[in-house]
């Protein structure tokens, strides 16, 4: 029951692995095989034909996520993608002309009730009473004009599968999987979404996020420290922030800076339609026009020019919650295509695939400090310098210290002793092996194409970037990890039991 | 600046929209209701997988699919932790770790791992509560080396005692943290409610799992693994001949034997309602609902399964998550689950909410699943319910590993044959008059487990206003 969960970023670096295309090693290839088309308005549409079963998987990417919001906004790109399951003007309406009223009249009650609640001790209670009253009365009043959840009424009646949508860093997703004589009806769901979408029921759905980020974040210890831990690996730029948004900039967001925030990001420009299954292109392709080419095009606004600083020395934080240690430890490091994020991918490899990984080996099987040990690399997004990760439990009565010194102890090791030849091979032949493993579900397949068209622009980018893997050598590995893997460059962050701390 | 842009480009939008043939009809067409869209006919042949025994009695399901050049193979074997000893609670699961970590005769743990992680190739065993299972994944090329590490390991695992060391330390490691996650605490107390008095309901703790010996796994192994007690399913790039060939070459050596699986009781219904309390200092509170249910064969079974889509199974539409999520805003994660299994079902509810709505959000939940026997599911909502489980089958063919999985997964449960093929039949067939019959006869929001996790300080009201509370000590590890 996780409806519109967050993209879980944290594997997206082994999930990036999987577009090692060895060219020689096998006779299917991509190429040829994706149809790219590009509407007149912008939005860019890849189709792909597997006709397994009479299904088709529907990805809509936009090139927007919680790294565009401004400070003081954050979790707008994340209410934004709940508020856009809530409707348009003919979808979730008996009348909207009429209901329309409504939410006109809505948005000034809420607007007075959050200038005097800001007042704090000061506020008119009888006034706030007054205003609470009235925005009651307006949320019945709409109750009767709306149709409730139609959309998702409408999918799941023709048989949809998986209609759910992702937030995170980089890109926001809209997913749906349907039976594959029902691409019409995408088409004209989709569009009327991103043409006249309706954010009705604001702000019942904005206190659902709340809900979300206490059960998902503070009630949950582990998520509690990636937070914190991420706020302070970064200083300046956004990465630093939770996709979900910080409790008190939620509770205030509003409908009309949410409508903003999508007039200004969800332009054609930054859309990806990715259809894949037992589509037949040429017949799919008048059906998408007709619908998404009324969309208009829209400027997008300048790119982010924050940089996060280079860090000055080591940052260290203790978060307590009721549960037991664990750690995770951050180095900062360029993103993609810079070709030592290629390197460090490979590294991410040695460290930890499998049970004849380094992490598993020496920590877990033969010194038994650790019950789980990883390494992860580009985290928390891609579009910008991210992150080195590595994490870890450990085991009773070893401490979060001891797991941390071990950790370090193997990174140290990358940068004298160089990796042999076949264990460079066994992680290359790793990655070429779940690139072939991902290919054979049509989801799989719309998620990963997207992204790599998404953020960079060509969706062969995440064939082109897995060939710079297939480059990197023993002598890379060792360069790279003396470059990034110093103790001025990390953050450090460790869970401690409430009970424990001094 | 902006401003300018968007009308330019509005502008544009006019132009485009009134070049063919007139803009109004075709923004009517465009704008057409989706109830009133047409889509042409779907005609699907669902694959089916062929079923085999080899010589020694191995049941075998073999589906052919040449997409990629790739080998998926799954087992299924007749055993469980409902099998555990009551004083060696987590000996299966053990079992089952050790049987892939401690390599098998003759073939040592690391030279295993080596082999497999070159070759990009996977094998894994696993404990489920009414089964085990196993799987192996491999490239066409590397098969042939595969399969046998597989069928070594399962036939004759090596046990190694450092593995299993490692395997008891690990267990005992997850025992200390299973009070860090609200969910697992909360999942884990109904479990140990709804199945009082039933291996089902046994959790493992330190003390049992220190118990476990070399000795008692494979004397577990012994009883549970052989051939007539696993059903094997491959799907992927072979041919049928050649793949039944090298099953009975790899598995031949395994001779028959008769030997009988003990039957275990199935766990009995609530007699009252019960309810249990787990303080945890955390700002949202878990709450679990539910009570043992339908079996998967029982003639009910299709009108219980819609009555829970339309109660809760069923996405944003069903009456739990429209009221309590989409209507109140009182939780993020809010709806119920129904799963038949052979002997015996289990139905129940999940919210999770803020402390401060914690007692409204449990007495919306009693009061939503009662409304199910004074308020029957409307004509509308029985509609919209099998609408969906007609038109969503045919995603389960989605995959060869699916399709093989299925029908390995009947013939385990003992489901008729034809249970696929009867399915969409039997969803259409259920009637107004069955839902409101089952609501009435087989829903108890009265006699349910309630386990609640949360902080209690913060509630609006007293649990104990619900009946008597027995409190849950999570007690943490020294």
């Amino acid at each position: 029951m996780n409806f519109r969960m967050k993209r879980k970023s944290f594997f997206l670096g082994i999930l990036f692995l999987l577009w090692f295309v060895p060219a020689a090693a096998f006779s299917f290839s991509l190429e040829g095989r994706v149809k790219e088309t590009s509407l007149e308005n912008g939005i860019k549409v890849l189709m792909l034909e597997r006709h397994e079963s009479p299904t088709i998987s529907f990805y809509i990417r936009f090139r927007v996520g919680a790294v565009d919001e401004n400070l003081g906004m954050t979790g707008t790109a994340h209410l934004l993608e709940h508020m856009l399951f809530k409707g348009t003007r003919t979808l979730g309406t008996k009348n909207f002309a009429e209901e329309e009223k409504v939410l006109i009249r809505m948005d000034s009650v809420v607007a007075s009730l959050e200038a005097e609640r800001s007042k704090g001790e000061k506020a008119d209670k009888g006034f706030l009473r007054y205003l609470e009253d009235t925005l009651q009365k307006l949320q019945a009043e709409q109750k009767k004009w709306i149709v409730k959840d139609e959309i998702e009424r409408i999918y799941s009646q023709n048989g949809a599968v998986g209609f759910n949508a992702f937030t995170g860093q980089d890109s926001t997703a809209y997913v749906v999987s349907l039976p594959s004589n029902r691409l019409e009806l995408w088409a004209r769901i989709e569009s009327d979404r991103l043409l006249n979408p309706v954010l009705r029921e604001f702000y019942s759905e904005r206190d659902v996020v709340m809900e979300e980020r206490r059960r998902s974040y503070d009630s949950k210890p582990r998520r509690k420290l990636m937070e914190n831990f991420l706020a302070a690996a970064f200083m300046a730029h956004p990465y630093g922030r939770p996709i979900i948004g910080w409790a008190s900039d939620i509770q205030s967001l509003g409908r009309q800076a949410t409508e903003e925030f999508f007039r200004t990001f969800y332009s054609p420009a930054n859309t990806v339609l990715m259809i894949v299954g037992d589509v037949n292109p040429d017949e799919a392709l008048p059906v998408i026009r007709k619908y998404f080419q009324r969309i208009p095009r829209r400027l997008l606004p300048p790119p982010l020019k924050t940089r996060e600083p280079e860090q000055a020395g080591e940052r260290r934080i203790r978060v307590e919650a009721d549960a037991n240690p664990h750690l995770i430890m951050g180095f900062h490091k360029p993103n993609a295509p810079h070709p030592d994020d290629a390197v460090c991918e490979i590294i991410e490899g040695i460290l930890s695939y499998g049970r004849t990984s380094r992490l598993y080996r020496r920590l877990v099987e033969e010194e038994k400090i650790a019950v789980e040990a990883d390494a992860s690399n580009g985290f928390p997004g891609e579009r910008y310098p991210n992150l080195f990760l590595l994490s870890g439990a450990p085991r009773h009565p070893h401490t979060a210290e001891e797991l941390e010194k071990a950790l370090l102890r193997e990174v140290d090791q990358l940068k004298g002793e160089p990796v042999s030849d076949p264990d460079l091979q066994k992680i290359k032949n790793q990655i070429q092996t779940s690139f072939l493993r991902k290919l054979d579900s049509n989801s799989s397949l719309a998620y990963w194409l997207s992204y790599g068209q998404s953020l960079f622009g060509d969706w062969r980018h995440v064939t082109d970037r897995i060939k710079a893997y297939e480059k990197v050598t023993a002598e890379d590995v060792r360069r790279v990890a003396r470059k990034y893997f110093i103790p001025k460059n990390r953050t450090v962050a460790i869970l401690v039991k409430t009970s424990e701390s001094p | 600046m902006r401003r300018r842009t968007l009308r330019f480009f509005f502008i544009l939008f006019l132009l485009t929209a009134f070049l063919p043939g007139g803009a109004s009809s075709q923004e009517d067409e465009l704008l057409k209701h989706p109830r009133d869209m047409k889509f042409p006919p779907l005609s699907f042949q669902p694959p089916k997988a062929s079923r085999t025994v080899l010589d020694n009695g191995m049941v075998v399901y073999l589906l052919e699919n040449p997409e990629l050049p790739l080998i998926r193979l799954s087992a299924l074997i007749r055993t469980g932790s409902i099998q555990d000893p009551p004083n060696r609670s987590g000996l299966a699961r053990v079992t089952a770790a050790v049987m892939r970590n401690g390599g098998a005769e003759g073939r040592p743990f690391k030279e295993i791992n080596e082999t497999l992680e070159n070759l990009a190739a996977e094998v894994e065993f696993s404990m489920g509560t009414e089964s085990a299972s196993g799987y192996l994944f491999a490239r066409k090329e590397d098969f042939a080396r595969v399969l046998p590490i597989f069928a070594d390991l399962l036939m004759w695992p090596a046990f190694d005692s450092e593995q299993l060391d490692l395997v008891k330390k690990a267990e005992i490691e997850a025992i200390r943290r299973q009070n860090d996650n609200p969910e697992e605490i909360a999942y884990r107390e109904f479990r140990r409610a709804l199945y009082r008095g039933n291996p089902r309901g046994q959790i493992p703790t330190v003390e049992t799992i220190e118990k476990i010996q070399r000795e008692d796994l494979i004397v577990f192994h012994r009883r549970f693994f052989h051939p007539t007690t696993i059903y094997l399913g491959v799907s992927g790039d072979f041919k049928k001949e050649e793949m039944t060939a090298a099953l009975e070459r790899t598995f031949g050596t395994w001779d028959r034997s008769f030997i009988e699986i003990p039957s275990i009781a199935f766990p009995s219904p609530q007699e009252e309602k019960a309810i249990f309390y787990a303080p945890k200092d955390i700002p949202s509170s878990t709450i679990l609902l539910g009570h043992v249910s339908l079996p998967q064969k029982h003639p009910d079974y299709f009108s219980f399964k819609i009555l829970n889509f339309i109660l809760g199974g069923g996405g944003f539409n069903s009456r739990l998550i429209q009221e309590i999520r989409s209507n109140r805003g009182l939780a993020y994660n809010v709806g119920s689950f129904y799963s038949g299994r052979v002997g015996y079902g289990v139905f129940g509810a999940l919210c999770q909410t803020k402390a401060e709505s914690t007692h409204r959000v449990i007495s919306l939940l009693y009061e939503i699943i009662q409304g199910m026997k004074k308020n029957p599911p409307r004509p509308e909502e029985i509609d919209w319910a099998k609408k969906t489980l007609i038109n969503q089958f045919i995603f389960s063919f989605s995959s060869s590993a699916a399709v093989v999985g299925q029908q390995m997964r009947l013939e385990y449960d003992g489901l008729p044959e034809d249970y696929l093929e009867k399915y969409q039949e039997r969803v259409a067939a259920v009637t107004a008059e069955d839902l409101q019959r089952v609501a009435r006869e087989h829903l108890h929001p009265g006699k349910s487990v309630l386990v609640v996790v949360g902080k209690e300080e913060g509630f609006e009201k007293p649990l104990s206003s619900f009946g008597a509370v027995n409190r849950i000590e999570l007690k943490s590890a020294p």
